[in-house]
């Protein structure tokens, strides 16, 4: 228990009380963790959309890697402070559907993820990565949120 | 870090696990743990036949409540800081949720299904309501 996490980051506040959190249970059973930013590329069925070229959707795409890298860079900063073993991992598709794989791949015994707390007929039609991750990972999902501001 | 555990069960075996994560996080953070179970009013689905064996005898461990299997399965595991909560109430996410609040729990443990796949898809489980709506972190349990 505890002993492998998982935790997506967006660079959303939400992601970071995650990391938080996941370090401090980390800290506490002697786990290691896995930290994993997925990028969410533009594919040719946004670009229809925007009436943009193929260049300026490359050039989208490598602006959306250098961001994840950035993502990936201050929550290696965060984690300074940690001294069990950490690896930081980007990858590239579609947000839940890659949580899910590498929680298999690596075989973490937990996942901890923030929860955008998106409401009412939002979560209806759009639902969200942390209800979507919950639903088909194979393990336990710890989902952290920020307290309602009202 | 962790100090009151809420684990609302519907007595299924999902349910059981969940409880049984918690009280091995109980133990690790010496936790007290809650135990809750809402039952929907008028919901008959939810009564289960009487179980007969082959002499027409009724099978009394067939009647369960859901909390009396808690209690059993908790019982087995030998935590002590460990209480047991029922409620009636039309909304079990709503009626969850205000009893983590009232009580100021930290965490919120949970298995992921109760109602099946294509209900959870259509509906929402309660597992998806309670991990939006609760003020406290919440861990789903598959």
């Amino acid at each position: 228990m505890f002993k492998k996490i998982l935790v997506p980051v967006d660079g959303s506040s939400n992601s970071w009380k995650a990391l938080d959190t996941a370090k401090g249970l980390a800290s506490k059973f002697g786990g290691e963790l896995i930290v994993l930013h997925v990028v969410q590329t533009y594919s040719s069925a946004n670009l229809y959309l925007s009436g943009g070229s193929d260049i300026s959707l490359t050039s989208e795409n490598r602006q959306l890697s250098h961001i994840g890298s950035r993502v990936l860079e201050t929550a290696r900063d965060r984690m300074s402070d940690f001294h069990g073993r950490v690896r930081f991992i980007m990858e590239v598709g579609h947000a839940s559907d890659k949580v899910v794989d590498v929680a298999r791949e690596e075989e973490v015994d937990s996942i901890v993820i923030g929860s955008r707390g998106l409401r009412g007929v939002k979560e209806f039609l759009l639902g969200s990565v942390s209800s979507e991750v919950s639903q088909h990972s194979p393990v336990p999902v710890l989902i952290v949120k920020e307290p309602d501001p009202g | 870090m962790i100090n009151k555990i809420l684990v609302p069960i519907d007595g299924s075996e999902i349910s059981m696990r969940a409880m049984n994560f918690a009280i091995e996080l109980g133990r690790s953070f010496n936790s007290e743990l809650i135990v809750l179970n809402v039952d929907i009013p008028y919901d008959l689905s939810r009564i289960k036949p009487v179980v007969k064996d082959k002499d027409g005898k009724v099978v009394e461990s067939a009647q369960l409540t859901p909390l009396e299997i808690a209690e059993r399965e908790a019982k087995k595991s030998g935590y002590e800081r460990i209480s047991f909560k029922k409620y009636v109430d039309i909304d079990p996410a709503e009626k969850i949720c205000e009893v983590a609040e009232k009580i100021d729990a930290d965490l919120i443990v949970m298995g992921n299904r109760g109602m099946g796949v294509l209900a959870g898809f259509f509906l929402g489980s309660v597992s998806t309501k309670v991990s939006q709506s609760a003020h406290c972190p919440v861990t789903i349990v598959k």
